[in-house]
């Protein structure tokens, strides 16, 4: 436990020194540390933030409740949030519509080292780091649902754009299930070909492998003359949605990453059954499709879903390159952000993108954990 | 077998720069490819100089990566550093979520157009790799042989360096592999934040609606990325579809 040490005491220095909130007069001029309000609510914020601190530094020194440091540190980043939340509210100019606040870089980077306490704490402790991640995840929703974190900036950058945000999510989800289950289409047949075949297994894995080698920008780039070429020659495709510029390369590129950790996975998830099993049950007179669905699958099925665990983070990291070629999703406002230098929706890209993988991670995880070993 | 090997890649090294030197004049090659752009040849900038700064970016992000990945790679598998392992396990659970396109953005605002933001996301990127080969791989070396070697009356340091690393190496250039790929993909991204590189062309391309530059600058950047690949494998680095690349994991931003 003694990881969560410097950590937590980290998170408890860095504000005061390098500032809990800034605010910045309008959109253009670049914000300034500004100091805390001595208000009651936020000072009582500031009072429990330092309290959950105290309550993960001393749950790390005595072990003995083992989700102790997690649970004081979630507590700790609800309510660093709450007080730069209620700090922002009660030191913008009233009079001002323009004027913008934001988390000072002390309390961004209290939160960094935060979830990086609450990823160790969760590994020292055997499980999963997505998890407590979700928990905290659910719990800043919650705060931004009291209204709570309103005076941010992203915040109101994020109700002022609900709508797009909306689009980009369902999008982004769109993006990566399709390259997922086309990967998947490529990547089961093929690893079921391959199964008793050396040759093709290798042919196969080399042709996968050179291909995760190329950049995912070039290869969307690669993918979007020819697409054209056939829409063009086609037009039936073109009117299906497929062209040389939108989804159609992000899903096919995404795909192409995909195929390789999927069948890697799924060949060697059918081989975790021992070959002396199999001849047993061979010799029982079960049929090839019996031993494929009555040994193989159900033994090798947490490697294969260990597989489909990181090939879903992949792909859910890949389609924000997506919004390059037009193929829209999350990373629409990564790259408009980009654009106009505007920090708040380059975050509310990015913080979506990492929520969905979270989910995901943690979701698949969870999956594995319900099928025997 | 090695030595044929060489020469091909040194081979395909010539066919890439020629390439490279005859995309420029190949103006009839791109009109018949795209008769509907109406410049099709990308001239803005030289391509000798987006090649060179891709190489510097990405190799020099690598060599900042292992400068710091390899050490703290070591640190963390002494017994005084051991204590830190779930801290490097969270860091990497962490960053496996936020793709590497993510970290250039984030460190835009902070950085400033151009190829700092770059350099960083690059480096904070290439070094998890690293650090999780080394980790994986000076722990894959059987205790029976850290064990003679302190028989044999080793320092700790001369194990290390005698005993630990030279067994550890396959992986650890392994890592050193996953590094490489990141970092070349992750220098074409940053084309968006600005940094002058191969990946520049498509960006260009693709904000002006110009596929022939897209082709142009997608092509050279893939054929960069599979030559070096290639030339550390070379070095006998295993493949990311060799077996003993543990902990390599996802290589794509």
């Amino acid at each position: 436990m003694t990881a969560l040490i410097p950590l937590a005491l980290a998170a408890a220095l860095l504000p005061p020194l390098l500032g809990w909130i800034s605010i910045a007069p309008n959109r253009l001029l670049s914000p300034r540390a500004a100091a805390l309000p001595g208000n009651p609510p936020v000072l009582a914020a500031a009072v429990l933030y330092y309290l959950s601190l105290l309550g993960t530094l001393l749950s790390a020194c005595r072990p003995r409740l083992s989700w102790l440091p997690e649970a004081a540190t979630i507590l700790a980043i609800l309510f660093l949030s709450a007080t730069v939340g209620l700090g922002t509210a009660a030191a913008l100019p009233a009079d001002s519509t323009v004027a913008r606040a934001a988390p000072a870089a002390g309390a961004w980077l209290s939160l960094l080292v935060l979830s990086l306490a609450l990823a160790a704490a969760a590994v020292m402790r055997g499980g999963m780091p997505a998890l407590p991640l979700l928990v905290g995840l659910f719990g800043l929703t919650v705060l931004g649902a009291t209204g709570v974190l309103d005076s941010l900036s992203l915040m109101r950058e994020a109700a002022g754009r609900a709508a797009e945000l909306r689009d980009a999510l369902a999008g982004h989800v769109a993006l990566s299930l399709a390259a997922l289950l086309l990967a998947l289409m490529l990547a089961v047949p093929f690893s079921a070909l391959a199964m008793g075949r050396p040759r093709l297994e290798a042919a196969f894995l080399t042709a996968a492998s050179s291909i995760q080698v190329i950049p995912s920008l070039a290869l969307f780039g690669l993918l979007i003359a020819p697409l054209a070429a056939l829409a063009s020659a086609f037009p039936v495709l073109r009117e299906l949605g497929l062209g040389g510029i939108g989804p159609a390369p992000a899903i096919l590129g995404i795909a192409a990453y995909l195929v390789l950790p999927l069948a890697r996975g799924i060949l060697s998830g059918l081989r975790v059954a021992p070959a002396d099993l199999v001849e047993a049950a061979r010799g029982q007179g079960l049929s090839p499709s019996g031993v494929l669905w009555g040994l193989r699958v159900p033994l090798g099925a947490g490697v294969m879903l260990g597989a489909l665990r990181l090939a879903a983070v992949q792909a859910v990291g890949l389609a924000t390159l997506a919004a390059l070629v037009g193929g829209g999703g999350l990373g629409t406002l990564v790259f408009q952000g980009i654009g106009q230098l505007a920090t708040d929706l380059i975050l509310l890209g990015v913080f979506p993108v990492l929520a969905l993988s979270l989910v995901v991670d943690a979701g698949l995880a969870l999956l594995a954990r319900l099928v025997p070993a | 077998m090695r030595r044929a090997r060489a020469a091909r890649l040194a081979a395909e090294t010539l066919a890439f720069l020629a390439a490279l030197l005859a995309a420029p004049r190949a103006e009839a090659l791109w009109h018949a490819l795209f008769p509907e752009v109406a410049r099709p040849t990308f001239q803005q900038d030289s391509w000798l100089l987006l090649l060179g700064w891709h190489l510097v970016l990405s190799l020099g992000a690598v060599g900042l990566a292992a400068l710091i990945g390899i050490p703290a790679g070591i640190l963390a598998t002494r017994p005084a550093g051991r204590r830190m392992r779930p801290l490097l396990d969270a860091v990497f659970s962490l960053a496996q979520g936020i793709p590497p396109v993510a970290a250039v953005a984030l460190a835009l605002p902070l950085l400033g157009f151009g190829a700092a933001p770059t350099l960083l996301a690059l480096v904070l990127y290439a070094a998890l790799p690293v650090l999780r080969a080394t980790v994986s791989g000076l722990e894959s070396v059987p205790a029976s042989a850290t064990e003679a070697a302190r028989g044999l009356g080793f320092s700790p340091w001369q194990r290390l360096r005698d005993v630990e690393l030279p067994l550890a190496r396959p992986v650890l250039l392994a890592g050193m592999r996953v590094a490489l790929t990141l970092s070349v993909a992750t220098t074409a991204v940053g084309a968006v934040a600005g940094a002058r590189c191969l990946g520049t062309p498509i960006v260009t391309g693709l904000a002006n609606a110009n596929p022939s530059y897209v082709l142009q600058g997608a092509i050279f950047t893939a054929w960069l990325a599979l030559l070096l690949d290639r030339a550390l494998g070379l070095f006998g680095a295993p493949g990311p579809a060799g077996t003993g690349s543990p902990g390599s994991g996802a290589a794509q931003p």
